[in-house]
């Protein structure tokens, strides 16, 4: 007896999960359903929350408005998103239940590793990846439906050209980053970028994720005296610690954030005159165009809280939206084909894929990227910049 | 019913459901059945070291040295999936044999701690070490599992072939721990010093069940390597770590079949949830009712039903004799 009862439970679990498994649930015919595999838990979620929300938005006011027209006929958008955590099986497994049990086509993810680990999944589904993410290698020919959708370093770094020409006493750079792909990726771009323009690159330095006693190496890298230090791919948290200890320290030259982070999370670290003079992408605070404005009150009033980082995570479901009103169809290689050419307005002004010179693949969103300069611990708007590769 | 008949009823039920799932599932279920039988064999393959009395929270690092070995050997050199498993799991039983030799004769929390810093230094030396692995790049472009030249490249026979490696692996396993030697483990888990004045070698013994462990995980390892073709050293941390000791714990330590439990029950709990925004407050409340209620392990649960019904039975009123 003392056997058969463990057995008995056994089998009572494998019949609960069989159940709980059941077959996968069918589309109906007029919904677009539209994946989404992001942290919505852990430390990245910051992020995540509002990719999903950003998304969740647009769809909205597009269903409000009669749904997306293809072929005559009116589908309303849904949103099915999955939490990731930014752990790679939690990655590959969202993602696989959204291709093979919700029957989702069209699939954004949020993440360089999870999108990484996800590339065959998606290229062998023939499902549309639409990527947040920053992974050398992710757009390349080998991934023909993968769309990359925020600004990556060889983008962004053109802003060092501006630099050059408006504050030419900055010659010797310095660089600290995430110790993981995203960070050296960038390092790589941002390095060989401004040694072109003719810098001298003084230090590079790599901290885990996890760090926030940053004097030791920041003691290196002054010892080098830089004249401005790059924060690229670091966390809003991690760039409020560098700048306030790199200050402490004695530090007096200027910061570099040419990623997207949220400068009043860092000025509240690193108190507003530490943080005065940060050149930052992707976050502005004032002033804001009247697009912004309303997509801010639209947000605020739809989430009770505005989220800086919402942004630039609208241009996944901007580009899809286009993409299908052009493809007129809703197989994934026509709208990625029409992703390709298709024109399409975002927050920021006019969009479209490109960047084939540089990737040998069309498909880097490519936009007037703003970067603004804090004053007065506030994120001003300097100028709108397009990437060196259209 | 026979007991005999009555056990391999069940076990026929078992094989014939686990067989079906890519049929009533679809590819999503056997996606994530394939990676229940992965935690199956992770879990179980750590109960020999328990059963020993050694608690080990470093499993997921000879998982890790599996997954890169086998990755690394089918990627780089072509060689075969088969030969490749079985290298990650020699080298993960290698290693093992290595860090278990002196560690061993550690007891309680000192041979836990060991286990917990062994976890850190595979983590970062596969971070660290980039020309091979490609670091926290991620290792990608990992061959699809093959048998006999043969590569699987359905969903559904990769999902077949694991669960052939558990149902051998937890075979062997079952059949050890109810041999000679599994009783040695069992003695010295209950008492080392008595089993030792038996005349019990039990460091050697010991060394054995961990040895035996970390084979299988490197097993398990391998198989993950080629099923999800993507390696990122953070997963094989501290966390998955800590997840091989709760199967057995949640499972219930008592019986063999306790960690296969907790797996199973705990790789699938999250599926119901998925996609809610409380789905790790539902999954940390079931857990905690589960560890409140059970604290034997799941394997407890039809005892605890009997005994409620007992109580339940002992509660209501007896019938008058007049009535």
């Amino acid at each position: 007896m003392k056997q058969r009862a463990p057995l008995a439970v056994v089998a009572l679990f494998a019949v609960a999960a069989l159940v709980v498994a059941g077959p996968g649930r069918s589309a109906a015919a007029d919904v677009i359903k539209f994946g989404i595999s992001t942290p919505l838990s852990g430390p990245a979620a910051p992020w995540g929350i509002p990719h999903k929300q950003a998304t969740e938005l647009i769809f909205e006011e597009i269903n409000n408005q009669g749904g997306l027209e293809v072929g005559g006929k009116k589908y309303r958008l849904e949103v099915v998103a999955y939490d990731h955590k930014y752990v790679i099986a939690e990655g590959v497994a969202t993602v696989n239940r959204l291709i093979a049990k919700d029957g989702v086509k069209y699939i954004s993810i949020l993440g360089g590793a999870v999108a990484k680990a996800n590339e065959e999944a998606i290229n062998e589904s023939g499902a549309l990846g639409l990527t947040l993410a920053y992974a050398e290698g992710l757009v390349s020919p080998k991934n023909p439906l993968t769309f990359q959708c925020f600004p990556a370093p060889p983008e962004t770094t053109t802003f060092w050209k501006w630099i050059k020409e408006q504050h030419p006493k900055i010659k010797r750079v310095a660089s600290i980053a995430p110790n993981d792909d995203t960070g050296w990726w960038s390092v790589k771009v941002e390095t060989a970028f401004v040694q072109k323009l003719g810098y001298e690159v003084v230090a590079k330095e790599f901290f885990e994720r996890s760090m926030t006693d940053f004097n030791p190496i920041l003691l290196r890298m002054l010892a080098q005296k830089p004249d401005a230090i790059s924060v690229m791919a670091s966390p809003a948290g991690s760039v409020g610690l560098i700048v306030k200890q790199a200050r402490e320290l004695g530090f007096k030259g200027r910061f570099v954030a040419l990623h997207q982070i949220d400068s009043s999370v860092v000025a509240g670290i690193a108190g507003r005159e530490n943080t005065e003079g940060m050149w930052v992408h992707g976050y502005v605070q004032t002033p804001l165009p009247d697009k912004l404005k309303s997509w801010q009150q639209r947000y605020t009033k739809r989430f009770g809280e505005w989220n800086a980082t919402s942004i630039d995570f609208t241009n996944p479901a901007f580009a899809f939206v286009a993409a299908v009103r052009k493809a007129q169809s809703l197989e994934p290689k026509k709208i990625g084909e029409a992703m390709r050419t298709v024109e399409f307005d975002n927050l920021w002004g006019k969009a479209h894929f490109g960047g084939k010179d540089y990737y040998g693949v069309g498909q880097q969103i490519i936009y007037p990227m703003p970067f603004s300069e804090v004053r007065d611990g506030v994120a001003t708007l300097l100028l709108q910049l397009t990437p060196p590769h259209n | 019913m026979p007991r005999k008949l009555g056990v391999s009823i069940v076990l026929a039920v078992l094989v014939i459901l686990a067989l079906l799932v890519p049929e009533l599932g679809g590819d999503y279920y056997v996606h994530v059945f394939a990676l229940v039988f992965t935690n199956v064999i992770l879990a179980a393959s750590l109960r020999p070291s328990l059963t020993c009395g050694q608690l080990n929270i470093g499993h997921s690092a000879f998982m890790s040295i599996g997954a890169y070995t086998s990755a690394l050997l089918a990627k780089n050199l072509a060689v075969p999936f088969e030969i490749a498993l079985l290298c990650g799991a020699l080298l993960a039983a290698a290693v093992g044999l290595a860090i278990g030799y002196p560690s061993l004769r550690l007891r309680g929390v000192y041979f836990a701690m060991v286990t917990v810093a062994f976890v850190e230094v595979i983590r970062l030396i596969a971070q660290l070490w980039v020309s091979l692995t490609r670091g926290m790049s991620g290792l990608s472009g990992i061959p699809k599992p093959s048998l006999l030249g043969m590569t699987l490249t359905t969903r559904a026979s990769q999902y077949y072939l694991v669960v052939g490696l558990a149902v051998v692996i937890l075979l062997v396993l079952w059949k050890l721990e109810h041999s000679r030697l599994g009783l040695i483990w069992k003695s010295i888990g209950m008492g080392d010093n008595l089993a030792q004045s038996l005349g019990v070698n039990i460091a050697r013994h010991k060394l054995l069940a961990f040895m035996l462990g970390c084979f299988f995980a490197g097993t398990a390892g391998a198989f993950y390597a080629h099923f999800i073709r993507f390696l990122f050293p953070p997963e094989f941390g501290f966390l998955m770590a800590t997840n091989i000791l709760v199967y057995n714990y949640v499972g219930g330590r008592g019986h063999f079949v306790g960690p296969i439990l907790g797996a199973i029950f705990l790789s699938l709990l999250s599926e119901p949830f998925r996609g809610s925004p409380y789905e790790t407050i539902f999954f940390s409340i079931a857990m905690l009712l589960t560890i409140l209620f059970l604290p034997g392990g799941l394997i407890t649960l039809p005892g605890k039903l009997a005994e409620l019904k007992r109580w339940r039975a002992a509660a209501s009123p007896t019938p008058s004799p007049a009535a």
